[in-house]
């Protein structure tokens, strides 16, 4: 058939080019990474060695650098301080998703809903969290599980105002082809709402890891005595001054590696989505 | 057996759309426009039926209100009228017998080109084997059979609107009824779908009704062309048009062809 003839052809693999700079991108990427890194550190043992700064300021980054290996090497690190933090960010983010998906698609869906409850979720967001954190203490406890509601509030909102924005983003044209196809509602909702809204809510959930980080962060500061926040305050008080760095350096890390997991699961939770397909083939 | 079957056995035309003073009002009171008024449409089952009209006439609306996605403020329709007792549009959408494509093609970019086509089919519950057999005949009858794990953003345009009639198809509707399909497709594209959607027809066998703003498009596929007046939209007149088929896409310069887009044309215009 000579049907498909006048049309192009479709794009199977991004063009050569393309696959090229994208291949050009990650090795540039790997090469100005380490590059800055390191000059950063030498920017900062050459101010410590001139300056004569009391190590108690700023330690030397070879300080830093053998009290961050020594930490990574101490099991009760990883026992005590990480796996609780890591416990309160990702139970707290669980949570946040949870409430959020689900109030966003109910508040999305219904400008009713929206009325009702909308003035009660900005008040949750524009009162200082962290001066809730010694109420969440008095009422849950010092042990991780106030951690976990400071980190399901901060979590929560970006996810809940995501869902709600990605719910009335579907075209209407595609809710009415489902009517016309003979969709019920909750066909609707499972084969056109929820995937569609999908990306919205991953989007903010790579904003939503983050917060639920800090917030667990924030409650291990004000309160109890695991955490990674906890142990940062501990070296403090000690003046354990490298290790304090050292600390520093794993939150930042462990930052980094959720972010960089819930990042790959949006990628591939959402393959189809124009911001992935970009990412892909330009990044 | 072999012997023909005696006239008076052949069965009456069954209509597929009958409609009597349908009318629509948008607003109320002082601030109340008029879209659509008087429309008495009878359309038989088989039949190619275009309907064509000023901009803003309210053509859209009709075929939506026909689909169910609006409701008609006076009048009545019935769908299938067998036995003198229409069905309403909300139950011939639940059993499955109209369908409806829209200008956009409104592809589910998650999906493969073959699941978009087996959506429809995924909501009636028919079987996973059965789906995949249906979409790949569909595709085929479509002239995208190479295209079934491409996703949306790897057609062109004219590609997804075949896809949007493929799914339209799926599940086999006794009325098809379709929104300017071809609305944002270049010219070239235009007339080679507008013979394609003629072999799709004549191949599944169902009735067509078609809004357009094209004039050669809705001359060139339809049995009759309905011509709306302008708003509020009343029918002007129906024009039949006669002309064998298949028809070529060489017959948009045929003269009798051009003729009858004549006389359409003056209707539109002479309004």
């Amino acid at each position: 058939m000579s049907t498909a003839t006048a049309e192009p052809t479709r794009l199977d693999d991004p063009p050569a080019p393309r696959r090229k700079a994208r291949r050009k991108g990650i090795r540039l990427q790997l090469v100005t990474t380490p590059l800055i890194v390191l000059a950063v550190v030498g920017l900062w043992k050459l101010y410590v060695e001139l300056s004569g700064i009391s190590p108690f300021v700023l330690p030397a980054p070879e300080d830093v650098a053998v009290a961050f290996v020594e930490q990574i090497t101490t099991p009760a690190v990883w026992t005590e301080h990480i796996w609780t933090t890591f416990y309160e960010t990702i139970a707290g983010f669980t949570i946040g998703i949870a409430v959020g998906t689900v109030l966003g698609f109910l508040m999305g869906r219904s400008p009713t809903l929206n009325r009702i409850l909308g003035p009660f979720v900005i008040t949750t967001q524009v009162v200082p969290k962290v001066a809730l954190v010694p109420l969440f203490i008095l009422w849950f406890g010092f042990g991780p599980s106030s951690k976990v509601m400071v980190a399901a509030m901060l979590s929560f909102f970006p996810i809940l105002t995501n869902t709600a924005f990605g719910v009335r983003s579907v075209p209407a044209g595609m809710r009415e082809m489902m009517r016309t196809v003979g969709a019920s509602r909750w066909e609707s909702f499972r084969k056109l709402d929820f995937p569609y809204t999908l990306a919205h809510i991953l989007t903010a959930a790579e904003m939503a890891i983050i917060l639920a980080t800090i917030g667990a962060f924030v409650g291990e500061f004000l309160g109890g005595d695991k955490g990674l926040g906890r142990y940062a305050v501990n070296l403090q008080n000690n003046l354990q001054v490298p290790q304090l760095y050292g600390a520093i350096v794993i939150m930042a890390l462990y930052g980094f590696a959720l972010y960089a997991s819930v990042s790959l699961v949006k990628r591939l939770l959402i393959p189809w989505h124009d911001s992935v397909v970009i990412q892909r083939e330009a990044a | 057996m072999s012997a023909p079957a005696p006239l008076t056995e052949t069965p009456a035309p069954a209509p597929a759309v009958r409609t009597r003073g349908l009318g629509k009002t948008f607003g109320a009171g002082d601030r109340a426009v008029a879209a659509l008024r008087d429309i008495d449409l009878d359309i038989t089952r088989g039949e190619f039926v275009t309907i064509l009209g000023p901009s803003g006439c309210g053509k859209t609306t009709l075929l939506r209100i026909l689909a169910g996605l609006a409701d008609a403020t006076a009048g009545e329709v019935s769908l299938f009228d067998d036995a003198g007792a229409g069905t309403g549009v909300g139950q011939a959408t639940a059993d499955g017998r109209i369908s409806f494509v829209f200008q956009e093609p409104n592809l589910m970019p998650w999906r493969t080109v073959r699941r978009n086509v087996e959506l429809p089919l995924e909501v009636r519950k028919v079987p996973a084997a059965q789906r995949r057999a249906r979409a790949t005949d569909l595709l085929d009858m479509v002239g995208l059979g190479q295209f079934h794990d491409a996703y949306p953003r790897e057609l062109s345009g004219g590609m997804k609107q075949r896809v949007a009639i493929a799914r339209a198809l799926s599940y086999r509707p006794e009325l098809l009824m379709m929104d300017e399909p071809f609305g944002a497709l270049d010219a070239q594209t235009r007339d080679h779908m507008n013979a394609e959607l003629q072999r799709i027809w004549m191949e599944s066998g169902t009735t067509a009704l078609l809004v357009t703003h094209h004039i050669p498009e809705a001359v060139f596929l339809a049995d009759r062309v309905v011509v709306l007046t302008g708003r509020p939209g009343g029918i002007r007149e129906i024009v039949d048009v006669d002309l064998p088929r298949p028809r070529p896409l060489s017959l948009l310069e045929d003269p009798d062809f051009v003729s009858r887009v004549a006389r359409v044309r003056t209707l539109l215009g002479d309004r």
